[in-house]
């Protein structure tokens, strides 16, 4: 099966004051499709520089990025942007809902971005309130919900196009337990129905949700292991 | 087209979500836009309004520059005016022209049931309404069979304003006697409504056939006269012929014309001077927006200040454009997110601007009701002292797409750099980050001191145009105009157009003065037939006895025909001789006083009491005029004109009156005299109309109102772009403190004291004023060397005007950054410390 996700000699370098500092270093790593994996590692590892790159909000690298088979390296940004908005759902440690908009029109986003016609977006967005159990909230804004509750709305955001990769930023760092193993369940879950998921933690408990594990450090991965005692 | 709607209510929730940044916005917009209504209303109506007639387009006014000699009517560019005999030859042998017509003004005095009122005329020729393609409201419109007999056409068309206000617009004014300068005329028609001629600022009342012309007017106006230049003559081209094929067409026969005319001129030109009038050409200019007289005097004002006032809307753009900016740092998280949702920039940046022209919308509307404002108070006033007919004070639809224009424009002048700034970020440090909002801004912050930086310029601008337009008014209410304007009321009266031969017009006259003289609390009367300072004026060569050679073209002098008594009504102090006296009369030996202008030209180092001069030229004339008197120089036509070489002679010695201006010195405020002066009209001539009735300080101010205006609204439009100026500077200034917040108090920690935490502050207005500056001498340096025609008495470099500027840039300054370097100094190094 072709890998989802295949880099090779990947590198990110940052000049400044004649010298070069190296964020990445030769990363050569393959997801495959339906793979769960975490990035690990220290402050400064290079870990949500790795995922920014791998959801294409980065495009300042060298190596070589493949995406369903898609060589990335060779598009040009417009095409890397229509990629990304077809197949990258994002959800981060900040929630980063949007304050002015409600959740409905939160969830509405991704979609109108995708051109997707008004009626098919409010069918998705009933849909995904429904699945996600948050429909009583979808007028309130994000500063009358709970962390766990934006959460909530930032990954049903995530999923509503229907991704094929989801992307997580310590998605439960701002999460107390209970409130992050509810999210770690749910991307569990979204991942046994086919989505891919790549999320980024210091947390060995949602760790353990992944198939494998990738650690990082200073810019080269280290070590990757596969994950024989995953929850589930 | 959902989409576009999505951005459109959400720009409205965001805009009343910050309802402060909103309304600052709107305002600044509105007064912006306000003021570029009011001004740009003025300059639609007068430079840019085309005529309203049929296919404008199509006609040209002709002009025949060239020699030309005998009588010359003119009202500015006297190549504009043309015989009847050649207007008629060129009508009636052109093949280019599907029309040519004739215009020219005159003076009416027009008797309705008893009482008799002052109007504009109209003298037209037959085909006049039908080249202009105008169709009567009421009646008929005069055709080429009007223009058959001399005299012969009695009928009158008026016009619609002149119609609905004399005669409530009822049609039964139809076949109406009126009479009119003393003749019977019949009503046949009128005018549509909005038609105001063929000359912008000049409605005529009433317009009468050409063929009248001898019945109407009272200047030797004549219809055979070849040498007799007075008609103003425009065309219509035929569909498919070009301006220049017109041309060409034209002078094939005009060049005939010029050669039957000349054996009719009797001034002794040489062979050179012949060969030049027979090459004369005819040139054609695009006549759309009619004869442009009005344009001509008042256009660079008008630009001027539209240039002007457009400068304070670009200053009120770039300081929304900084407030957008500021806002757009602390709205970057928001744009990283929708682009990790997978936002294009240029969706982002529509987005943002659908926010800008929501903005620039709300702004629009207020200016728009703001600019209407303006233009009612502001369109009175220039009716009422600049004399401009015609002006409206309702917005057409011209002046609303304009402001429509100016709205869109100013949304994406000040919406597109700062949307085109907050987009480009990228989104991987957002994403990173942990909420925090502050990191990015710092990017902006360079762009928001060269924002500032133009502001400064651009006020620099103003405030040195302004101060020129000033000084120049200053100068020109200082100068001493060789009279004195206090305690004197005026008015004129012109007897000939109620029927009064010349002799019977020096009888009313002198019958007048005795009775005025004869008023309690008057201290003397004087007359002339040209009235001062209203830009009229009447010139001839003279010979004078024992002088110099003079050039040709300075043997001209300018002449009024005055009362005794006019000199000392009017202050204009007697240097030597004597003024005229009652025994000055018409068959009295011919006198004249001279003034010092007039001395030094024709009797350099000589006595001129004694010498004699005549009007006119060649070896028949002899001087046979006596200078009795030597007067100072008096700024005759204009307070702005330069000096000419004037003489004086008695009314009582003309062989034609046609007005006269009666000037009352009083011992008392004149005006309460204006109803005694009027009753005494009245008691010599129930229907002797008396009009320009005002006091000498009035006519003055009159004649400077351009030049008020234009030094009153720059300094308004300065004065709100330094207001703008220092809103921008404070902002700036501000969210640099709150950035620097962090730097300033380590700073404090290790020892700075407040003067120079001040000083950082200061440093950084100094930079913006110093690069805005740097930008806007030169550029108003440029500006006044543009309008250095309006300005008087002071060079567009004159260096106490931009020390001033100078100056009250640095203050405007100064008060920006009192604020914000206070609050600098009150930073708390403990918490400022823990901040970010």
């Amino acid at each position: 099966m072709e890998p989802l996700i295949q880099l090779r000699n990947m590198e990110k370098v940052y000049e400044a004051g004649g010298s070069k500092f190296y964020v990445l270093r030769r990363v050569s790593l393959e997801i495959q499709p339906g793979e769960f994996v975490t990035f690990m590692g220290p402050s400064g590892a290079g870990k949500s520089t790795l995922l920014s790159i791998i959801g294409m909000l980065d495009g300042s690298w060298t190596g070589e990025y493949y995406f369903n088979g898609e060589p990335v390296h060779r598009l040009n940004v417009k095409k890397r942007n229509e990629l990304h908005k077809a197949n990258i759902g994002f959800v981060f440690q900040s929630y980063h809902l949007i304050d002015n908009l409600t959740v409905f029109e939160n969830l509405e986003i991704p979609l109108s971005y995708k051109n997707v016609p008004h009626k098919e977006r409010v069918s998705l967005v009933c849909d995904i309130l429904d699945r996600f159990n948050i429909v009583g909230k979808k007028d309130l804004f994000p500063n009358q919900l709970s962390g766990g509750q934006q959460q909530l709305v930032g990954v049903a955001r995530a999923v509503i196009q229907s991704p094929k990769l989801i992307l997580a930023d310590e998605p439960t760092g701002n999460l107390h337990s209970a409130q992050g193993e509810e999210i770690m369940e749910l991307f569990r879950k979204l991942n046994e129905a086919g989505t891919s998921i790549i999320q980024v933690t210091h947390s060995e408990r949602n760790a353990a949700y992944s198939h494998r594990v990738i650690q990082l450090k200073d810019g080269w991965v280290v070590s990757e292991t596969s994950n024989a005692a995953r929850v589930g | 087209m959902q989409n576009l709607w999505k951005d459109i209510t959400f720009g409205l929730r965001m805009l009343s979500k910050s309802p402060g940044f909103t309304a600052i916005a709107v305002i600044t917009l509105a007064l912006g836009i306000g003021a570029n209504t009011a001004i740009f209303s003025l300059m639609n109506q007068i430079l840019l309004r085309q005529l309203p007639v049929e296919n404008p387009g199509e006609l040209v006014i002709l002009r025949a520059p060239g020699p030309a000699t005998g009588h010359i009517s003119s009202d500015g560019d006297s190549t504009e005016s043309f015989s009847y005999p050649i207007y008629k030859g060129l009508r009636d042998n052109n093949s280019v022209f599907s029309g040519i017509l004739a215009r020219y003004t005159f003076s009416a005095s027009v008797a309705n049931h008893g009482q008799t009122d002052r109007a504009t005329g109209e003298l037209v020729s037959g085909n006049y309404f039908g080249v202009l393609g105008v169709q009567p409201a009421v009646g008929r419109v005069f055709t080429p069979d009007d223009d058959r007999v001399p005299g012969a056409q009695p009928v009158v068309v008026l016009s619609y304003p002149y119609w609905t206000r004399h005669f409530g617009g009822n049609p039964t004014v139809l076949n109406k006697v009126l009479l009119i300068n003393n003749v019977e005329m019949t009503v046949v028609g009128v005018s549509p409504p909005g038609f105001f001629g063929v000359q912008v600022g000049q409605t005529p009342d009433i317009f009468v056939p050409m063929m009248m012309t001898a019945q109407m007017t009272l200047s030797g106006e004549t219809l055979d006269g070849w040498n007799d230049y007075w008609i103003k003559v425009l065309a219509r081209r035929k569909p498919g012929v070009s301006e220049k094929q017109a041309e060409a067409g034209i002078n094939t026969v005009y060049r005939p014309l010029l050669e039957e005319q000349l054996p009719l001129i009797k001034s002794g030109w040489n062979e050179d001077k012949r060969q030049k009038f027979l090459n004369k050409k005819i040139s054609l200019s695009p006549g759309a927006r009619g004869r442009t007289v009005l344009q001509r005097d008042s256009g660079s004002q008008i630009i001027t200040l539209f240039v002007m006032v457009a400068l304070v809307l670009l200053i009120a753009c770039t300081n929304v454009a900084n407030l957008l900016l500021a806002r757009g740092a602390s709205r970057q998280r928001e744009f990283a997110i929708r682009t990790a949702m997978g936002a294009s920039r240029g969706r982002m940046i529509r987005q943002l601007l659908a926010e800008s022209l929501l903005c620039a919308l709300g702004g629009g509307v207020l200016g728009i009701l703001l600019g209407t404002w303006l233009m009612r108070i502001l369109t009175p006033i220039v009716v009422a002292n600049a004399g401009i007919q015609g002006l409206t004070d309702k917005l057409d639809p011209s002046v609303l797409t304009f402001a429509l224009a100016a709205t869109i424009l100013s949304g994406i002048f000040f919406g597109l750099i700062p949307a085109w700034r907050v987009t480009r970020l990228g989104v991987s440090d957002v994403i990173k980050d942990q909420g925090s909002t502050s990191s990015a801004s710092v990017a902006h912050v360079g762009f928001r001191k060269v924002l500032v930086a133009g502001q400064v310029a651009f006020t620099m601008l103003l405030l040195a145009g302004a101060g020129l337009f000033m000084r120049s008014l200053w100068n020109l209410r200082n100068q001493d105009l060789g009279l004195k304007t206090d305690n004197v009321i005026t008015f004129s009266i012109e007897p000939p157009l109620n029927g009064y031969d010349t002799p019977r017009s020096i009888a009313l006259i002198d019958q007048l003065r005795e009775r005025i003289a004869a008023l309690p609390g008057v201290r003397s009367v004087g007359t002339g037939d040209i009235a001062t300072l209203s830009g009229d004026d009447e010139g001839s060569n003279i010979t004078a006895e024992g002088s110099p050679e003079i050039p040709e073209d300075l043997d001209d002098v300018d002449r009024v025909a005055v009362s005794p008594g006019y000199f000392s009504t009017l202050g204009i102090p007697l240097l030597s001789g004597r003024e005229f006296r009652e025994g000055d009369a018409a068959t009295a030996p011919k006198v004249a006083v001279a003034s010092e202008a007039m001395v030094k030209r024709f009797f350099p180092g000589r006595n001129p009491i004694g010498a004699h001069f005549a009007f006119g030229g060649g070896n028949k004339v002899k001087p046979d005029i006596e200078i009795v008197g030597v007067v100072k120089d008096v700024k005759q036509e204009h307070v702005s004109s330069a000096v000419q070489p004037y003489v004086y002679v008695p009314y009582a010695q003309r062989t034609k009156i046609t007005g006269m201006t009666f000037y009352v010195r009083s011992t008392q405020d004149p005006l309460l005299l204006g109803t005694s002066l009027q009753g005494e009209v009245r008691q010599m001539d129930a229907n002797l109309p008396v009009y320009d009735l005002k006091t000498m300080e009035r006519v003055v101010e009159e004649d400077l109102f351009s030049a008020r205006m234009v030094a009153v609204l720059s300094a308004a439009f300065a004065g709100l772009a330094a207001l703008l100026a220092a809103l921008g500077i404070y902002g700036v200034l501000a969210y640099l403190v709150v950035q620097r917040t962090r730097e300033i108090g380590i700073r404090m920690a290790l020892g700075a004291v407040a003067g120079q935490v001040r000083l950082l502050i200061v440093k950084e207005v100094g930079s913006m004023v110093l690069l805005g500056v740097g930008v806007g001498l030169p550029l108003a340096y440029g500006l006044a060397r543009f309008s250095e025609s309006l300005l008087y008495g002071v060079h567009a470099g004159d260096p106490a005007v931009y020390a001033l500027g100078l100056g009250l840039i640095g203050l405007i300054a100064l008060a920006a950054c009192f604020l914000p370097a206070r609050r600098a100094t009150r930073v708390d190094p403990l918490v400022a410390l823990r901040y970010q």
